[in-house]
C-alpha cells in the first residue's frame, strides 16, 4: 500500500512537471492558472532596456495632490534598496496599497487616485566609474537624466478602475506601429466610428486597455507576473 | 533480446526510486534549506501584517492571473502569529524536532504567504524551495543528524544486534530523493527553454539590461561585466548547454560532478552579476539531494584515512565535545520533549509574536500624539507626472555608438580610437528597445569638421544594433576623423579617431 501510494505520488509529480515543460515550450496556457507558476520555470523571461518606478497620487477634493504610497511610516523593501510597490510591474497592486495608507492617515476627501509610472534608460544606473570607461561623454548629473512619465490607472476613491492604459514601453511600441499612414488608412477604412485616446496630444493615438490594446500588440512572456 | 529488455527495465527503474538506503543527503537539505528560508522570513517578519494580512496590502498571486483569490485574508495579528510559527516551525525542521510535522506546517505557512504576496515574496525560488520542502517532508530526513533521532536512541534499549542493524533501521526508499533531483533537472531545461525563447539572451542585451540594475540586490560585478558583451554572449551559451545537458548527466561519475560544479559556479555568478542571493543557497541546498549513502560512507572513510592532514579541524571540533559533554549529559536527564511541549512551544512563538509586533508598532499608530497626514506633493512635480506622454527623443533610444573592429555575437568588442589605412572600421549604434523606425546615417568628418562621404540606413523596430561598415584606405590622409551618428540632420553622437599610416607603408616605416 505504501509503495503503491508512492508510486502514484511519483507518477503525478512527473507528470506535473513534464506539462510544465510541455506547456512552456509550446507556450501553451502558461499562464492559465496560478497554478502553472508552480511548474513553468520562466525565470528572467523579461526583460526591458528601462528601469522603471511606480507613483501612487491622490487628488483631493480641493485639488491638492498626496502620495498614496509609501504611506508616512515608510515602505517595506524586500529585497535591496528599492521599495515594494516597484516590484508591481502592471501597478495592479497600487490601489491595494493605497486604500492601506488613506486608512491609516487624516486627509481630505480623495476623489481620484493616479498610478503613475516614471522610466528612464538603464545606462544611467551605471556607476560613475564604470560610465567613464564605457562612455566618452561625462555621466549626466541625476536631473539631467530623461525621465518619461505615463500614467497607468486611474482609479476611484474607493480602488475602483476608471480607466487603465498600456504602460509606456508598450505605448512606445504601438506608437511605433500606429505611425504608419497606411495602417492607420487601413484601421479607419469600413468603420463608421472608431475610438482613439488622444493621450499624447501628437495624434497618433494611445489606445486603451480595451479594443485595440496592449494585448493585441505586446507579446505575452511567460506567466503575467514577468518576473 | 526485447523481453529481456523490457522485463529489465521496470527494475530498474523501481531500483532507481525504491532503493533503501539511509537519508544522508536529504538530511543535510533538511538542516541547510529552512535556515535559507529562514533568512527571509526574519527579515520580512516586522512587515508581515503590511504584506499578508488584511490590515495591509497583500497581492494573492490569483491577482495577477485575473482571478479572485480563494485563499483567506487573515486579521493583522492572526497573519503575524502564523508568520512566527513559520519561522520556528524552520528552526525546528532544521533541528530535526518532530521533523515531518514541523516540516508540513513550514511546508503549508511558507506556501500560503508566498501565494499571498506575488509581488515581492513569491518567486522562482520560493516555488524551488515549496517543491523541495514538499519531498523532505515526504522523505525520511529526520532519521538522522536531528533531536529525533537523537532521542529514538535514547528510548530504545541497548541492543545486541550491532551497529549493523542500527544503520539498517535507519534505511528508508530513496524515492524523495529522487523526485528531488527530477525537480532541479526539469526547472534546468525549463529555463533553457525560457532562453531559447528569448532572442535577446544570445546576442547579451538582456544578461546585459539586467546587469544594470539593482532590482534584486545590488551586486559585484555585473556592471563591470557589462563592459565586455563578448564574455557575455560567451556565458550565454555555456549556461544554455549546461542546463539542456544536466537532467541527462547529472546521475552519477564524471558528469554528475562536473554538472554539479557548473551548477555551483553558475548560481555564484549570478549573486556577483545579478545581485541573487537566496536563489543560490536555495539551489545549493537542493544540491544535497545529490548526496546518496555511498557517497556520504565515501566521503567519510576519504576524511578518517586523512584524519592528520584535518587536525587544524578535528582538533577544536574535539576541544568543542569535550567542553560542552556536561552539556549533553544534563540534557540526557532531562524528560523527553512530549507532543505537549512542541505544540506549547508553537503556541509560545506565537503569542510572543503577536505581542513583539504590537509593541513594534509597524505602522506608528500607537505612538502618543501621532496622527498620520498624507503628504502634499509638489504641484510642479504632478504636472510633470500626470502630462500627456511625452514622445520619445530620439536621442535617448541610442544605448551606444562605438567604433571598433571586430565582432562577437553581433557585438562590437574592440572599440578603438585609432585605425590604419586599409584597416575596415565598424561603426555600431546600440538601440534601446522599443523604438520607432528609424533613419540613421554615418557620416565621415575630417578634422575641419568637413562632411566627406555620407552613408545612411533604415533602422526597422525590431532592431537593437545598426553597423556602418568604412574602409579608409591610402587614398585618405592620416590624421584626425570623426564618424558622426545623425538622425533627421540632428546629431546624436559622434566618435572622434586617428587614421595612422598603413603597415608596411612607407610612412609607416
Amino acid at each position: 500500500m505504501k509503495r503503491w501510494l508512492a508510486s502514484t505520488f511519483i507518477v503525478l509529480y512527473l507528470c506535473a512537471l513534464s506539462y510544465g515543460i510541455f506547456s512552456h515550450a509550446l507556450s501553451f496556457k502558461t499562464g492559465s492558472h496560478p497554478a502553472m507558476y508552480f511548474v513553468v520555470w520562466d525565470m528572467f523571461c523579461g526583460w526591458s532596456a528601462y528601469s522603471h518606478r511606480l507613483h501612487v497620487v491622490g487628488e483631493g477634493e480641493s485639488g491638492r495632490y498626496y502620495e498614496l504610497a509609501p504611506g508616512p511610516w515608510g515602505e517595506v523593501q524586500p529585497f535591496g534598496d528599492l521599495e515594494r510597490r516597484h516590484y508591481d510591474v502592471r501597478g495592479l497592486v497600487a490601489g491595494r496599497l493605497a486604500a492601506n495608507t488613506l486608512d491609516k492617515t487624516s486627509h481630505e476627501p480623495i476623489t481620484r487616485m493616479f498610478v503613475v509610472e516614471e522610466w528612464w534608460p538603464k545606462k544611467y544606473n551605471l556607476p560613475e566609474n564604470v560610465w567613464a570607461l564605457r562612455f566618452d561623454d561625462p555621466k549626466p548629473l541625476p536631473e539631467q537624466i530623461p525621465r518619461y512619465y505615463k500614467i497607468r490607472h486611474i482609479l476611484d476613491s474607493d480602488g475602483t478602475m476608471l480607466k487603465t492604459f498600456p504602460n509606456w514601453v508598450a505605448h512606445l511600441r504601438n506608437t511605433a506601429i500606429y505611425s504608419n499612414p497606411r495602417l492607420q488608412a487601413d484601421m479607419r477604412r469600413g468603420k463608421t466610428f472608431y475610438a482613439v485616446q488622444n493621450g499624447d496630444g501628437s495624434g497618433r493615438g494611445q489606445m486603451g486597455g480595451s479594443g485595440y490594446g496592449e494585448t493585441t500588440l505586446i507579446r505575452q512572456v511567460g506567466s503575467p507576473l514577468g518576473n | 533480446m526485447t523481453t529481456s529488455n523490457s522485463s529489465k527495465s521496470p527494475s530498474k527503474i523501481s531500483q532507481f526510486f525504491f532503493a533503501e538506503e539511509v537519508p544522508y543527503g536529504m538530511a543535510l537539505a533538511r538542516i541547510f534549506l529552512p535556515l535559507v528560508l529562514l533568512i527571509v522570513i526574519v527579515q520580512r517578519w516586522p512587515d508581515a501584517r503590511e504584506i499578508y494580512s488584511a490590515d495591509g496590502a497583500p497581492a494573492s498571486l490569483w491577482t495577477h492571473y485575473g482571478m479572485a483569490s480563494p485563499l483567506p485574508e487573515l486579521p493583522g495579528s492572526v497573519a503575524v502569529a502564523l508568520f512566527s510559527v513559520l519561522g520556528i516551525s524552520l528552526i525546528c525542521s532544521s533541528l530535526g524536532w518532530y521533523t515531518r510535522i514541523s516540516l508540513v506546517i513550514s511546508m503549508v505557512l511558507y506556501l500560503y504567504f508566498n501565494l499571498m504576496d506575488c509581488i515581492s515574496t513569491i518567486t522562482k525560488y520560493s516555488v524551488i524551495a515549496s517543491h523541495a520542502m514538499l519531498c523532505l517532508s515526504l522523505s525520511r530526513c529526520g532519521d538522522v543528524w536531528s533531536i529525533d533521532a537523537w532521542r529514538r536512541k535514547r528510548e530504545q534499549p541497548a541492543t545486541s544486534l550491532g551497529d549493523l542493524s542500527q544503520i539498517n533501521l535507519l534505511k528508508s526508499s530513496a524515492w524523495p530523493r529522487r523526485c528531488l533531483q527530477l525537480l532541479i533537472g526539469y526547472v534546468y531545461f525549463g529555463a533553457a527553454i525560457t532562453k531559447m525563447h528569448t532572442p535577446a539572451y544570445f546576442n547579451g542585451d538582456q544578461l546585459m539590461y539586467w546587469m544594470m540594475t539593482n532590482y534584486n540586490f545590488s551586486h559585484m560585478l555585473g556592471e563591470y561585466l557589462t563592459l565586455v558583451p563578448s564574455i557575455l554572449v560567451l556565458f550565454a551559451y555555456v549556461a544554455i548547454v549546461w542546463e539542456v545537458l544536466f537532467i541527462f548527466l547529472c546521475w552519477r561519475g564524471w558528469g554528475r560532478l562536473f554538472m554539479l560544479s557548473l551548477g555551483v559556479t553558475f548560481h555564484l555568478m549570478t549573486s556577483l552579476t545579478l545581485g541573487l542571493y537566496i536563489f543560490p543557497l536555495v539551489c545549493y541546498c537542493t544540491y544535497f539531494s545529490f548526496v546518496g549513502e555511498a557517497d556520504w560512507n565515501r566521503f567519510f572513510d576519504w576524511f578518517a584515512g586523512r584524519k592528520d592532514k584535518f587536525q587544524f579541524l578535528v582538533t577544536p571540533i574535539s576541544a568543542l565535545r569535550e567542553r560542552t559533554q556536561w552539556a549533553f549529559e544534563r540534557m540526557a536527564q532531562w524528560p523527553v520533549p512530549s507532543w505537549a511541549g512542541f505544540a506549547s512551544l508553537l503556541v509560545c512563538v506565537a503569542v510572543f509574536g503577536v505581542e513583539a509586533e504590537y509593541h513594534l508598532d509597524p505602522y506608528g499608530l500607537r505612538a502618543e500624539d501621532t496622527t498620520h497626514e498624507l503628504k502634499e506633493l509638489n504641484p510642479v512635480r504632478v504636472a510633470e507626472m500626470l502630462k500627456t506622454s511625452t514622445p520619445m527623443n530620439v536621442k535617448d533610444t541610442v544605448f551606444a555608438f562605438d567604433i571598433g573592429t571586430t565582432f562577437i555575437g553581433g557585438t562590437l568588442v574592440d572599440r578603438r580610437s585609432s585605425f590604419r589605412q586599409g584597416e575596415q572600421i565598424h561603426a555600431q549604434c546600440l538601440l534601446q528597445p522599443p523604438h520607432a523606425d528609424l533613419f540613421f546615417e554615418v557620416n565621415l568628418h575630417d578634422a575641419e569638421d568637413r562632411v566627406i562621404e555620407e552613408i545612411g540606413q533604415v533602422v526597422p523596430r525590431e532592431a537593437s544594433r545598426a553597423n556602418w561598415f568604412y574602409v579608409l584606405t591610402e587614398s585618405y590622409s592620416t590624421g584626425t576623423y570623426y564618424l558622426v551618428l545623425k538622425s533627421a540632420g540632428r546629431e546624436i553622437a559622434r566618435q572622434q579617431f586617428e587614421l595612422q599610416p598603413a603597415r608596411g607603408s612607407v610612412l609607416g616605416n
